[in-house]
């Protein structure tokens, strides 16, 4: 139970003093996430790479996947915007299978073998990328002066075409764009932050129960249905407040 | 009561604690505090935000379920709502629980 926290960093490139830049290297960190995201791409080749117009039955397995995928993010979307719901749909989808099968990678009893998201690294890469996503389709879909819209608060946008604003109207702004850009790094915190938690959050419990019994059989049923509860419960928020974000930008004042 | 008076009582507790277990040579010294207070904010941290989330998320599964008894056709959509609503709440836990886990694994 002492080496809950511990993870082998490399901190130069092996065999020389070069050192790695932004503080390290997570090494298992790098292999697991690299793992399922490969092994990701080989059953998704394997799967589709001949589709017919009678669907066999792993092309009807897949085709029921993604279409529970279209039904987890279609309400999130408004009905205006839904002619982005197959631009995001690929994203969204990918974020959920590899949070899904990453914390599922701990079932697998090898030695050291944990989960991507259980080091902080790992999720904040994840928001990051969730974040920047959500920028890049609002620019390719409302353009840079959408953005500016969303940024400027619901204030300024009120009032008819054309005509001068308001000094309050002005003044808005002054004291929305503040707390918007608070709010998109409380986004970034608290997607990492809630992912991270949950993760290292149940492996310490799954390791205390084991602990307490002497690792007999029982904690393999409760570790098996911790894991799997949480892989779904934190794949699918996760995808689901993606959805929730990039979304943001689509609203309806 | 100062806070060197409450010192002394943990002094005085651990010390008994100590020669019961006939390792009465070993006085406690200030790495020791370090880690009795660590040990003990970090409980007292995960207790106090168990209380609130648990009590929070117990009100928005009572709502869901008050919502699914009116109209038992809507639960899909409601059970969705609730799992996300239930999510947001369960951060202010999970920052606890990452607070919780700085103060034992690297502060100490």
């Amino acid at each position: 139970m002492e080496e809950i926290g511990k993870r082998w960093v490399l901190y130069y490139i092996p065999g020389t003093d070069i050192p790695i830049p932004l503080g390290g290297l997570h090494v298992y960190t790098v292999i697991t996430s690299f793992f399922v995201l490969f092994l990701l791409l080989i059953i998704s080749y394997w799967f589709s790479h001949r589709f017919q117009f009678i669907p066999t039955k792993t092309q009807s397995l897949l085709e029921i996947i993604i279409l529970w995928f279209k039904s987890l993010i279609e309400p999130i979307i408004e009905n205006s915007n839904i002619d982005i719901l197959y631009e995001i749909l690929p994203f969204v989808s990918s974020l959920f299978l590899f949070i899904f099968f990453g914390i599922l990678l701990s079932l697998i009893p090898l030695p050291y073998l944990e989960e991507p998201t259980s080091d902080l690294n790992c999720t904040i890469a994840l928001a990051l990328t969730s974040l920047f996503y959500s920028w890049i389709t609002a620019l390719r879909f409302r353009g840079f002066h959408g953005i500016i819209k969303e940024f400027q608060g619901p204030l300024y946008s009120e009032g008819i075409e054309g005509q001068d604003k308001t000094l309050i109207q002005k003044l808005s702004v002054l004291f929305f764009f503040p707390f918007k850009i608070i709010e998109e790094i409380s986004k970034i915190i608290s997607l990492s932050c809630r992912l991270f938690g949950n993760t290292l959050g149940s492996g310490i419990v799954s390791i205390v129960i084991s602990t307490l019994t002497f690792y007999m059989f029982v904690p393999i049923l409760i570790d098996v249905l911790l894991t799997g509860f949480e892989a779904f419960i934190q794949a699918f928020v996760f995808a689901s407040l993606s959805t929730v974000y990039i979304s943001s930008y689509f609203a309806e004042h | 009561m100062d806070t060197n008076s409450w010192l002394n009582v943990l002094h005085f507790i651990t010390a008994q604690t100590a020669s019961t277990t006939g390792n009465s040579s070993s006085l406690i010294s200030g790495e020791d505090y370090k880690i009795i207070f660590a040990c003990i904010s970090a409980a007292i941290t995960m207790g106090l935000v168990g209380v609130a989330a648990a009590l929070s998320e117990g009100y928005a599964a009572a709502k869901a379920c008050e919502g699914i008894a009116r109209n038992p056709e809507s639960s899909g959509p409601v059970t969705r709502t609730m799992i996300i609503g239930q999510a947001v709440t369960e951060s202010v836990a999970i920052y606890a629980l990452v607070i919780a886990i700085i103060i034992l694994f690297l502060m100490v």
